[in-house]
């Protein structure tokens, strides 16, 4: 069993090889920062967080999720500050004996998340740059 | 009684400020629910936001009804935006 979530300040580096005893599958969701952000161009994302309420949640989400779907392992990342575009700013990485149940995991992680984990971002534009 | 409490995210920005204080003016300790009521009349703009968000107590949700010291960790917990 195997449990992890971290924020770290900037994009998040390429994923390391996980592996877990007895592990069949292991789905990895990465989030992107889009480059158009309510229709309009963006040079990247700003991210804030609550600390330590932030990893709390993402920890307690975790725990929750290995309970209700008998996970293997879960691992959730996510971004603090700036990621420019095309960068990765989350990754939720999920191990299981099985397929269907780190599918049905991950989709559940993600909406809860997006609902409780007190993590907020802000389009940053070319003009919010040259502001300062 | 002053309390103090973070504000995070677009509350932060209505606020101009990431820390506001709220002042109670009677002799009790105020709930989680009266704060949240005493921040919609301080600050009107953020009347909706608030209605849909919460307060966090020491870095724990709060009930409505919990009791508040003023050296609690207090901040609320709007609409969030992560991923």
């Amino acid at each position: 069993m195997r449990i992890e979530a971290i924020i770290v300040a900037g994009p998040l580096k390429p994923a390391d090889a996980w592996t877990i005893m007895g592990m069949g599958a292991l789905v990895c969701f990465e989030g992107v920062v889009r480059p158009v952000e309510g229709g309009e161009p963006i040079d990247g994302l700003w991210y804030e967080d609550y600390a330590p309420m932030a990893v709390q949640e993402l920890e307690r989400l975790a725990c929750a999720a290995v309970l209700q779907y008998g996970l293997l392992g879960i691992s959730a990342e996510h971004s603090r500050g700036f990621v420019a575009v095309g960068n990765c700013s989350f990754r939720l990485r999920i191990v299981t004996e099985h397929r269907e149940p780190a599918l049905s995991a991950m989709s559940w992680y993600i909406d809860q998340m997006k609902q409780e984990v007190p993590i907020w971002k802000k389009a940053v534009r070319h003009s919010t740059l040259k502001q300062g | 009684m002053k309390y103090q409490v973070h504000l995070f995210g677009p509350l932060a920005e209505m606020a101009c400020s990431g820390l506001v204080e709220v002042d109670w003016p009677e002799r009790h300790e105020c709930t989680a629910a009266e704060l949240m009521q005493h921040l919609a009349m301080q600050y009107p703009e953020m009347g909706r936001r608030l209605g849909v968000g919460f307060l966090a107590v020491n870095c724990r949700r709060a009930a409505p009804e919990q009791q508040l010291q003023v050296t609690d960790e207090l901040a609320v917990i709007g609409l969030v935006s992560g991923g």
